[in-house]
């Protein structure tokens, strides 16, 4: 083989060179993927922002100076009170009272309630953060061309009202309260199905039973399978199973709840505890698969049965990882939509949920529902409760993360 | 220009601030099998891995001194890794053929490497040079991993071939195969030698003895020290029936090591 | 004890028996109607409840379009992102873009919703002009559904990478192989089974997502596979059919099982198959 019929010296050089050259293009090609992936996430979240605040023009069908010549925002809570109880008729004035004591609320409630039923106050435009910030002339320019009429004022939409208002049927004074416990309610029910079972499945698998047998091959196959299952279809399966078939049970008619048909809290909840399962189940394996066998093996020395080790030593050693676990399949349930718009969670609902056998609604829902409306004032407040969500699902991630590092440090 | 195929002045390999081969001075003959052998840990592989710059994947890895190819240093700037790696073909202690078919595992190297003619003919050269052509000539489109692990090392060692390095490094390579196997890849160095030089780390004395013409002989440069070099470097008949250092007399008579 | 963990055992098994269960009757009610024959289901291409029409066809078409135009976006460039990841990134970066990719990976797809028809769309129909993109189209759920399968993919086949082991990789550079060769040609085609698996993953996702979809694609069945159109998906349908207060032992009620079932059958085969690639890769390396 003497015959070399490689690149040498002059043309090796310019050979090597043209290869590198070419991986050079190519790291940047991949590169730019990674940095893709990166700009999508930081254009979701500014695009959230950017709905979620910005100025707003507005007016009012009645003139504010019909309850006081000065400003709004100057008056004084008696003087609130004062103004709700002269324009507005004594049953209606009555009805507010009851639903919560008026003299109790908050300065800014009752502006609230001023401007929602006296002045009647209709957003003409909304505009979105960037544009408020640095097209503010412009902005007043065209509402002034526009909407003479109208106020210009910058909101924020996501404020302590919104968190704490119920739902309503116009957006300014729209909240997310009776979504935000809904979403509780509902992961609760999630969890509290899921965890046990999902712990005792995966302590099955792990600890009792032949990991080479059939039944376990297929048991785990399985769960593999059902993780991967559409959530849709899991609402499917919620709507036949839990909504319809254990209607008796699920509307708390067994319980003497009359109100009610199947589309509840519970029957939502038990939907998404089926939906997390397979996810707590993997985890949960995981987290047991961690505990060396050194530790089984210590106890089962000293004379301890199956359960009394599983319990005093696996258990434990497992626990971090299950609660790890566990909270990923909670944010999982928390922004879970379409097995509940199927289950039917509704839409409009406006009391807090009292009992698992109520009608509900979630964060996700809102946000859908919000969404899918044409006007501006839905959509910011959309992106002002997709920030309530996301700011509760990084909490939670942010919980695991510091509960994993915690433990590791300690293993 | 020297009759050397490679050699080393002063050559010291760190991997942060540890030293893990030091002042290694060796002449590598042209046409000659050498052997670098001594205790684990004293870093032969290291040593090895040096003259292809397989080092440099180490992140930390630095080296002192020089390894002179042809009178030019290996680690100056003006030489590229990939053609240090293309002069300097290596075989690895577990044979590590590609998940390709036979043929591809030979051409592939070619291919990315610039060959320009007959690649069935190169295919067939180098899987005769390997002693591996009569085996597999008729199956060169099944998956290398069917072979077994003595003609997967001899694989490795045909697509090495196949780019026509000068010098050949092995890096253990029969300490994964069984004694016929073994005894294969040593018959076949003996073959490839009258083409190519090669250097072998082993740590079968038996083996040093039986196939290579010079042998360095490695060890910890003293005690409590972690840092390893040559010892001793001489023909293999000498290292094994009248070496210098005591040390190398003790390691080859086998009451250390 | 043993016999009450034996029973949460097998309670997956009977999720996955209810499941079949439950779809299954209520899918043999849809097909026994006089109404409505096989042949015509998966036949026709018009899906008109009222008009007594029920051609699969009509969602299907939509659930491929957007759920080709997702895997255009998230395979190569999921692909391309593991590859850096696994191949070139210092563990330092890797530090840094990994967690941010599981972020990515963890935003409800509701959210992504709203990001497709307030953020994607506009800029769509601003390039391609408002007259050829709707309001809803597929082109927009699209898009941003690769944007949510791509962190699977890149994770998914960044593990692949990442198992292969680095003798082989030895191998190429000792070949005199650049990086590129050896991630390419070397490490790639070795981590193909794994790679698949994350692929078809990926396209068991994007057939079963639906709030992507249910915003952005637009409501009603439309027999078309131009993305720029809107159209509606098989689960686009569901979500929005039973979002209405449906009377139950309706037809209309009946073929959402129908639909439903066909969109379990299809993402387990493509699940099943999945999980045979990662244990063929498994068997190749472990």
């Amino acid at each position: 083989m003497n015959n070399f019929s490689y690149p040498e010296k002059d043309a090796l050089n310019r050979f090597i060179a043209a290869r590198y050259r070419t991986a050079w293009l190519w790291q940047i090609v991949f590169l730019f993927a990674l940095l893709f992936a990166v700009v999508s996430l930081s254009a979701l979240i500014l695009n959230v922002a950017d709905g979620a605040f910005g100025y707003v023009a507005y007016e009012y069908k009645k003139d504010p100076a019909m309850i006081s010549p000065r400003p709004l925002e100057e008056l004084t809570v008696p003087e609130l009170l004062a103004a709700l109880k002269a324009n507005l008729s004594a049953g209606a004035f009555a009805k507010l009272d009851n639903e919560s004591p008026l003299a109790g609320r908050s300065r800014a409630e009752l502006l609230g309630l001023v401007e929602e039923r006296i002045l009647l106050v209709k957003t003409l435009e909304t505009y979105p953060l960037f544009r408020s910030l640095f097209q503010r002339e412009q902005i007043a320019a065209e509402v002034k061309e526009k909407f003479p009429a109208a106020r210009l004022e910058f909101r924020a939409w996501l404020n302590a009202a919104f968190i704490t208002s119920p739902q309503s049927s116009r957006a300014e004074f729209a909240g997310v309260r009776t979504a935000i416990l809904g979403s509780l309610w509902l992961v609760s029910i999630a969890i509290l199905f899921a965890l046990p079972v999902g712990v005792g499945a995966a302590i099955y698998l792990q600890e009792y039973s032949n990991r080479k047998s059939l039944l376990n091959r297929i048991i785990q196959t399985n769960i593999n399978n059902l993780a991967g299952v559409p959530s849709i279809v899991y609402g499917m399966l919620g709507l036949a199973i839990f909504v319809r078939a254990w209607e008796v049970f699920t509307s708390g008619a067994l319980f003497g709840v009359t109100d009610s048909n199947g589309r509840t809290i519970l029957s939502a909840g038990l939907t998404m505890g089926i939906l997390v399962l397979p996810l707590m189940i993997i985890n949960a394996q995981e987290a047991i698969k961690a505990v060396p066998d050194s530790i089984r093996q210590a106890a089962f020395g000293v004379g301890a049965t199956r359960w009394q080790t599983i319990w005093h030593h696996v258990l434990p050693g497992a626990l971090p990882g299950i609660l790890t676990g566990s909270i990923l399949a909670v944010s999982r349930a928390i922004g879970e939509t379409a097995p509940l718009i199927i289950v039917g969670a509704s839409t409009f609902i406006t009391f807090d949920p009292q009992s698992p056998f109520t009608k509900f609604t979630a964060l996700p829902i809102q946000i859908y529902q919000w969404t899918s409306r044409a006007q501006g004032e839905f959509h910011a407040i959309a992106a002002a409760a997709i920030l309530v969500l996301l700011i509760m699902l990084l909490s939670l991630n942010a919980t695991a993360i510091l509960l994993r590092n915690r433990f590791q440090k300690r293993m | 220009m020297n009759a050397y195929a490679i050699e080393t002045k002063n050559l010291s390999i760190f991997y942060g601030q540890f030293e893990a081969v030091k002042d290694v001075n060796l002449q590598i003959e042209t046409g000659k099998i050498t052997a670098i052998i001594g205790p684990s840990g004293c870093g032969k592989s290291t040593l090895l891995r040096a003259f292809n710059r397989m080092n440099d994947f180490v992140p930390t890895s630095r080296v002192n001194g020089e390894i002179l190819l042809h009178g030019q240093n290996l680690y100056s700037r003006e030489i590229d890794p990939v053609e240090v790696r293309r002069r300097i073909g290596m075989v690895f202690q577990r044979p590590n053929p590609f998940p390709k078919s036979i043929y591809e595992n030979i051409s592939w190297g070619a291919r990315i490497n610039g060959f320009k003619g007959n690649m069935d003919e190169l295919v067939e050269q180098s899987l005769r040079s390997a002693a591996l052509w009569d085996e597999v000539k008729d199956k060169l489109k099944q998956s290398a991993y069917a072979l077994s692990g003595g003609q997967q090392q001899r694989l490795c060692i045909a697509r090495t071939i196949a780019i026509q390095p000068e010098i050949i490094l092995m890096d253990e390579p029969a300490s994964a195969l069984d004694p016929i196997a073994t005894l294969k890849i040593e018959e076949l160095m003996q073959e490839l030698k009258k083409n190519y030089t090669i250097l072998i780390v082993t740590h079968n004395m038996q083996q040093a003895a039986r196939v290579s013409d010079f042998t360095a002989m490695m060890m910890l440069s003293g005690e409590g020290e972690r840092s390893g070099t040559v010892i001793e470097f001489d023909q293999t008949t000498k290292i094994f029936t009248n070496p210098r250092d005591s040390r190398t007399e003790g390691y080859v008579t086998g009451r250390f090591g | 004890m043993e016999a009450l963990l034996f029973i949460v055992g097998v309670l997956t098994v009977f999720i996955t028996i209810s499941i079949v269960l439950t779809l299954g009757d209520q899918a043999l009610l849809f097909f026994n109607d006089p109404a409505v024959t096989l042949a015509e289901f998966f036949g026709t291409t018009q899906w008109q409840p009222q008009a007594g029409q029920f051609g699969i066809w009509a969602l299907v078409s939509a659930t491929l379009t957007t759920s080709v135009v997702a895997l255009l976006v998230a395979v190569p460039l999921g692909l391309a992102a593991a590859l850096y990841l696994s191949e070139y990134a210092s563990p330092r970066v890797r530090d840094i873009l990994k967690p941010l990719l599981e972020v990515l990976a963890g935003i409800p797809t509701v959210v992504y919703g709203y990001f497709a028809l307030l953020f994607v769309t506009p800029i769509l129909r601003t390039l391609l002009g408002a007259d050829r993109v709707g309001v809803y189209n597929m082109l927009s759920a699209g898009l941003v559904m690769g944007i949510m399968i791509l962190p699977l993919i890149s994770s998914m086949s960044e593990d692949a990478l990442s198992a292969v082991p680095r003798s082989l990789r030895e191998a190429a550079y000792a070949m005199g192989a650049t990086r590129l060769e050896a991630s390419v040609q070397v490490v790639l085609p070795a981590a193909l089974s794994g790679v698949g698996a994350a692929v078809i993953l990926g396209v068991s996702r994007a057939v079963g997502e639906t709030m992507i979809v249910a915003i952005a694609s637009g409501a009603g069945p439309n027999f078309s596979f131009n993305p720029l159109e809107a159209a509606e998906t098989m689960t686009g349908h569901i979500a929005r059919i039973s979002g209405g207060d449906l009377p139950y032992g309706t037809l209309d009620y009946s073929s959402l099982f129908a639909i439903a079932l066909m969109l379990f059958l299809v993402t387990l085969v493509l699940n099943l198959i999945s999980q045979w690639f990662v244990a063929k890769f498994r068997e190749q390396y472990e």
